[in-house]
């Protein structure tokens, strides 16, 4: 056992669910909604790449694969959820839900169930450190990562669209009656999300490959991501990512890998019953 | 009972639920004797939906919970029987009960806590526990791994054994039958309405003495329960048990089928489990000549993902919903609801009916801060036995927080609430309904989707002990307790002359109407102690002097009654004692002469300095804002 590869892989993968906890946060926050096609938005970014990556370059291709993303967040939105603002939050993520399953059944009669690759950004062989090896794909999902929270936090806190999607956060009925278009916001909020999260499906795929039943359990532990970050805080959710990609990777080398999953999802209903808050209701009772 | 009831309800309660389950009876006896074994099979296997359909709508329909369970509930019943009765030798029974039992358990271990806190996360939980399930049958050694287990032995009871094909679907089917009539007289009875109650305004059913997340809990305990079992004749109809029957895609499936046929009615598991098992048939024969064979899985998945989206866009309550909806139309009392000429001012009360001296409602040092904002600072109030109390101030005084606090709706920030001299701090809405305080809301708050009647029903649930599963077999005490009830509530609608109106549904009513059964509702609790807020907004006049009587006899009947309201000459004419907040505290208390005199207020009602103003001027002013 290797702890510094152990390391490395929750880095990696860590990243992928942080940023995918991220694009739950930003939906629920302007929406209250968990969004149940999150993780299929990363397929459906991934395969967005993979496609483009057949007349572009693999950058291009990447970036190909959040505007795909984006498409789909806010194809969910305008064409599923929007209809039912009348019908109340059940009804509402019911419909995720099958949103989610058209996009996985779809991409599966379109692609069929054998994994897609892609060439890496930087061409190169693996950082070697102490025997264990980092591949350079890694450190552009790190880096894309702490981009996102750095822009993210830039556009929520200093533009006006950001400023007022913050406001729908805090009470959607005050933020429409100062004449914010309510409506408007969510649609952003999914397509954002979206884009956010078709990117980074798209950066895993050198690693991880893009497979079109991948965004069930992908979707999964972006969820605890966002959990830990209390459903509330992007860049917790980020830490959150990083941290389940710690959990998941130790509990690989450590216990089994068979178990793996059984222990990541297991984490969930922990956090579900002892920890609801994830790591925000530390930083509360700190300050207290 | 006025004979309008009488019309409306021409067949007593039992017989309503059981006609149409006895059909369902009849069909199960029949068919099997003229079916094929084709359509046997086929049959089958809708009944086996139908079941696992029926438990998701106790918890999604009734409860409106988002639950992705009933795969794990489905693989822990035939995992459980499978086990039990091979590994350990246990009769068939034993094993499903036991089973059965063992799921209840897990949605109860899983449900408590989630929703006590994060209700809408239950379905990302119950998604992780199918997965959890799928993954440990499919790797754990003693559950056969992926290639599962066989050597299990037809269902028997006793010397019965259900071997083959025709006995199982009588039993299966006699199972679902059993289910839909439990499940239909739970949605009757004190339960289902509590239930449909949280499902249309979880403050206000709060507010009525239901324990939201208990209730929820055992609902969700219950579609365990029926997963399970459906679980367990599964096992002992196919004889072999492993793990692809069991994953999320099943989960799935079942929300389509519940959501196609209706997640509102028990009814939609069938409808949707049969039309669910149609277009499952055409999909299979189209789709492999369209994209080959290996279409099949997909395609399926996606078909139903469409018509799940477009049933949710175009009809949310499904093919029940669309017919029920026009069965009402058909026979629905037209338009709304009839408006009768408000029955005029009661005899005043006697002398008896002065204020006491025991408190009744204490609060001390109370305050409610949401983040920055102070709503309520450091309030004290006192309400005496036989008591009005009025609680004024200017839009955004705090009021309505301070009943929200008294009322457990909403914990404080600070401070001590005591109710009948027991202490009542932060205790929960339904805890201190229970200790006799019932309230209204600003905003009708009326449960949507029931009648008149049920709603004062509601108001009546602690007065009743029937649980879940007494709802569902109609014991003696059941009914006794149920007539009970409704006697009670039709005399409440009687007193407040709102008798004409019972079979209306609540959500249809004018402003002034969906007040007073609010009104209706809240005294249906027996309550020592009454919390109204702002009962008389949207009432016209001659309906004000109505409410000013009612009001006054319940002071009389011994009813302590705190009020917030905007009509000064309501207010002056009822109250023994006024209560002025301005920001949040306390700015005077005492007669409503003193009040009227206050400069203070008068100051903080015109915000400007003391001027000279008729004291009729800031009602007008408060008026025309509410």
């Amino acid at each position: 056992m290797n702890v510094l590869q152990d390391v490395f892989t929750a880095l990696s993968v860590g990243s992928v669910y942080g940023v995918v906890g991220a694009g739950y946060v930003i939906v629920h926050r302007i929406t209250g909604m968990v969004n149940f096609a999150q993780g299929d938005l990363a397929m459906a970014g991934a395969f967005g790449a993979v496609v483009a990556a057949s007349a572009l370059p693999t950058g291009a291709a990447m970036v190909a694969g959040a505007v795909v993303g984006g498409i789909a967040g806010l194809l969910l939105y305008v064409l599923a959820v929007h209809p039912l603002r009348n019908q109340g939050l059940l009804v509402q993520t019911i419909v995720t839900l099958a949103a989610a399953i058209v996009l996985r059944s779809l991409a599966q009669l379109v692609f069929g169930t054998k994994p897609y690759a892609l060439d890496p950004l930087t061409a190169g062989r693996p950082i070697q450190i102490a025997g264990a090896s980092l591949p350079l794909q890694a450190l552009w999902l790190v880096g894309i990562m702490a981009l996102l929270y750095v822009a993210l936090t830039a556009f929520f806190d200093r533009t006006m669209t950001g400023r007022a999607m913050s406001a729908c956060a805090i009470n959607r009925y005050a933020a429409g009656v100062v004449g914010i278009n309510v409506v408007g916001m969510a649609a952003l909020a999914f397509t954002i999300s979206g884009a956010i999260t078709g990117l980074i499906g798209a950066v895993q795929v050198p690693l991880g490959f893009a497979t079109a039943d991948f965004g069930l359990a992908l979707g999964l532990k972006g969820f605890i991501a966002a959990i830990l970050g209390g459903f509330d805080r992007i860049g917790l959710a980020m830490v959150g990512g990083v941290l389940v990609g710690f959990v998941e990777s130790f509990a690989a080398s450590t216990i089994s890998t068979s178990y793996q999953e059984v222990i990541v999802f297991g984490l969930l209903l922990v956090l579900l019953v002892a920890r609801p808050g994830g790591l925000t209701r530390l930083r509360v009772s700190e300050r207290v | 009972m006025s004979d309008n009831a009488t019309r409306r309800w021409p067949l007593p309660r039992m017989t309503r639920t059981a006609g149409p389950a006895a059909a369902t009876v009849i069909v199960i006896a029949v068919l099997p004797g003229v079916l094929g074994d084709y359509y046997l099979g086929l049959g089958y296997t809708i009944g086996m939906n139908a079941l696992l359909a029926l438990g998701l709508i106790l918890v999604t329909g009734f409860a409106g919970q988002f639950s992705l369970a009933q795969a794990a509930f489905y693989a822990i019943g035939a995992y459980g029987s499978a086990l039990l009765t091979v590994k350990a030798g246990w009769p068939a029974a034993a094993a499903l009960v036991v089973s059965a039992l063992g799921a209840a358990l897990v949605a109860y271990a899983l449900g408590k806590p989630v929703f006590r806190l994060r209700g809408h996360f239950l379905a990302m939980g119950t998604l992780a526990l199918t997965e959890i399930v799928y993954l440990l049958v499919n790797n754990l050694s003693f559950t056969g791994g992926s290639s599962g287990f066989g050597g299990i032995m037809p269902f028997s009871l006793g010397q019965v054994e259900f071997d083959d094909l025709r006995s199982q679907f009588w039993l299966v089917w006699s199972v679902v039958a059993a289910t839909l009539w439990a499940s239909l007289r739970i949605r009757r009875g004190r339960e289902g309405r509590a239930l449909r109650a949280l499902r249309s305004h979880e403050a206000a059913a709060a507010a009525c003495g239901i324990p939201i997340s208990w209730t929820k809990t055992r609902v969700f305990a219950g579609s365990a329960f029926i997963g399970s079992i459906a679980g367990s004749l599964y096992a002992h109809q196919l004889l072999y048990v492993n793990p692809p029957p069991f994953d999320v895609m099943t989960s799935v499936d079942i929300l389509a089928i519940a959501v196609l046929g209706g997640l509102r009615s028990p009814w939609g598991a069938i409808v949707g489990a049969v039309g669910f098992q149609v277009i499952r048939q055409a999909v299979d024969g189209v789709l492999p000549g369209l994209f080959g064979a290996g279409s099949v899985g997909a395609g399926e998945e996606l078909v139903f993902g469409v018509i799940l989206v477009l049933i949710l866009v175009v009809r949310p309550d499904g093919i029940v919903g669309a017919l029920s909806s026009l069965a009402s139309r058909a026979s629905a009392p037209g338009g709304t609801a009839p408006v009768r000429p408000a029955a005029g001012g009661r005899p005043a009360p006697a002398a008896d009916a002065r204020p006491g001296e025991r408190v009744v409602l204490r609060a001390r040092g109370l305050s409610k801060h949401f983040g920055g904002v102070r709503a309520v600072t450091d309030v004290d109030l006192t309400l005496h036995e036989r008591e009005i109390l009025a609680v004024i101030g200017p839009n955004g005084a705090g009021k309505s927080t301070l009943l929200n606090v008294l009322s457990g709706n909403l914990p404080p920030t600070t401070g001590r609430v005591e109710l009948n001299g027991a202490d009542v701090t932060g205790a929960r809405a339904d805890q201190v309904a229970a200790r006799g305080l019932a309230r209204t809301f600003q905003t009708p708050s009326l449960f949507a989707g029931l009648t008149v009647r049920e709603n004062v029903l509601v108001g009546g649930y602690l007065s009743g002990r029937v649980g879940l599963i007494r709802s569902a077999l109609p014991t003696v005490g059941a009914v006794r307790e149920e007539r009970r009830l409704a006697a009670r509530a039709d005399e409440i609608l009687a007193e407040l002359d709102l008798s004409h109106l019972a079979e209306h549904e609540a959500g249809h009513l004018s402003l002034g109407q969906q007040k007073m059964v609010e009104v209706a509702r809240a005294l249906a609790l027996n309550p020592a102690v009454l919390l109204l807020d702002e009962p008389g907004a949207g009432l016209n006049r001659a309906e004000k002097l109505a409410l000013a009587g009612i009001l006054r006899g319940l002071r009389a009947r011994g009813v302590s009654l705190l009020l917030i309201e905007h009509d000064m000459e309501f207010v002056m004419s009822l109250a023994d004692r006024v209560h002025v907040l301005n920001f949040g505290r306390t700015l005077r208390v005492g007669t409503p002469a003193e009040v009227q005199a206050d400069e203070d207020v008068i100051a903080a009602y015109l915000g400007t300095a003391r001027r000279d103003v008729d004291g009729d001027e800031p009602v007008e002013a408060t008026n025309a804002r509410s």
